[in-house]
């Protein structure tokens, strides 16, 4: 038997273990795309630097493709996702934002849902517009997986798994 | 009124002065006849020359003395009838009035209560003796309580007690030491208390004003106004469509909703 202070607001208190609406998670999804691309800035600089230590007289400022840095900048995008949403059920975007994905009872991803959830989210990012529309606040890929996105801005994950 | 009082009184008096003359008239004849015939009857009654015995007078003592007797016994005779007669006459004559009334006519009760010496009355009773007969059990046994209770002021009572004097008279450190606190406590839903107090400060507002950072500050302002948000875009969109319900947005494996505050959004 242990008390415990609820560090959430009274005001949004109201709102936690809710689905979350489009601006919310349009937040998050803005923060992780920022990630994103610091970790491609990351990757770029890391193997920029690699390369210059292995030849540093013939090193030349690396000038990859477009489409190579979608397809790279994509598997970073699903890893990140994959990763976070199996972890702890949120991004670092969905932590600053108060989120947190949950599956169709309640629960963290399975290691293939987070996977398919986040191939998904890279594919047709335009489906978060779905929320807005949705009398669910669901998204296509939260109706695809049938996943939630909900308000919680405790430290500690409201479910288990 | 009280004029015409005297006046009669002074015609009464005149009549009954007219009635009494020939009254008075008769005695002076009769007193007159009597102070003339005194020799004679003398001279009858006791005839000079004859025996004591054969008197006239003697045979009139003699007849005076048997009309004693008789009067006497008629006396008696008249005793017993009005011994027998009278009550019963009184019981009738009592039975026709209403004393009652009469006495409230008649009888000035307050004039007459004025006359008592109820002081002295008063004293010649013995209290102690009068109280000492009460039976005081009996008389509470048929007290119904709870009709005194529902009669009772308790305001009004509670109103004349002075607390203050009571306080000041009890012993506080006896009655707490009587006092099981460990019982006390065991019986208090500490968390559920605890919970409540934190509840109703706020506890988690103070710790993050006197703790909180700026960022996290910045981070809840965000968080905050981007709910509202959601909720304002959810509500034109609503709109929009024409929707009446509200959006279903419980989460899974959640209570329907945790209940508390809300965020007011202007739309």
């Amino acid at each position: 038997m242990t008390a415990r202070i609820d560090p959430i607001p009274k005001e949004v208190r109201h709102f936690q273990g809710r689905r979350a609406g489009l601006i919310t998670r349009a937040l998050a999804a803005a923060i992780d795309l920022g990630v994103v691309a610091v970790a491609m800035a990351a990757i770029y600089l890391g193997f920029s630097a690699v390369l210059f230590l292995y030849r540093p007289s013939s090193f030349q400022p690396l000038t990859p493709s477009w489409e190579l840095t979608v397809v790279v900048g994509y598997l970073v995008l699903t890893l990140y996702l994959t990763a976070s949403w199996r972890s702890g059920g949120r991004t670092y975007g969905c932590h600053v934002m108060g989120l947190r994905v949950v599956d169709r009872i309640g629960q963290r991803l399975h290691v293939a849902s987070a996977f398919l959830r986040a191939v998904l989210c890279g594919i047709f990012p335009i489906g978060l517009l779905w929320v807005a529309i949705s009398r669910e606040n669901r998204s296509i890929q939260d109706l695809i997986m049938r996943t939630s996105v909900i308000y919680d801005w405790d430290v500690r994950p409201r479910v288990r798994g | 009124m009280e004029q015409a009082r005297p006046k009669a009184a002074k015609v009464v008096d005149a009549v009954l002065g007219v009635a009494a003359l020939p009254i008075w008239a008769a005695a002076m004849v009769t007193r007159g006849i009597a102070r003339t015939t005194a020799p004679i009857a003398r001279i009858v009654l006791h005839p000079p020359l004859i025996d004591e015995r054969l008197h006239p007078a003697r045979a009139v003592d003699m007849l005076a003395n048997r009309g004693r007797r008789t009067r006497l016994k008629a006396g008696d005779d008249v005793q017993r009838l009005v011994a027998v007669i009278v009550p019963a006459v009184v019981q009738e004559v009592l039975n026709t009035l209403d004393l009652t009334t009469i006495v409230r006519e008649r009888v000035d009760l307050d004039d007459l209560v004025a006359t008592v010496d109820i002081e002295a009355i008063i004293n010649r009773v013995d209290i102690d003796e009068v109280v000492r007969r009460v039976d005081l059990d009996a008389i509470v046994d048929r007290i119904d309580v709870d009709i005194v209770a529902k009669r009772l002021d308790i305001d009004a009572v509670a109103d004349r007690i002075e607390l203050d004097r009571i306080v000041e008279r009890l012993d506080l450190d006896k009655i707490v030491a009587r006092v099981d606190v460990d019982a006390v406590i065991n019986r208090v839903d500490l968390v559920a208390l605890a919970e409540q107090i934190i509840d109703g400060i706020d506890l988690p507002e103070i710790i993050r004003e006197s703790t909180g950072s700026m960022a996290s500050e910045v981070v809840r302002d965000v968080r905050v106004q981007s709910i509202e948000a959601d909720e304002r875009v959810a509500h034109i969109i609503d709109r929009l469509l024409r929707r009446g319900r509200a959006r279903h947005t419980d989460a899974p494996g959640e209570p329907e909703s945790l209940g508390g505050g809300s965020i007011k959004v202007d739309t």
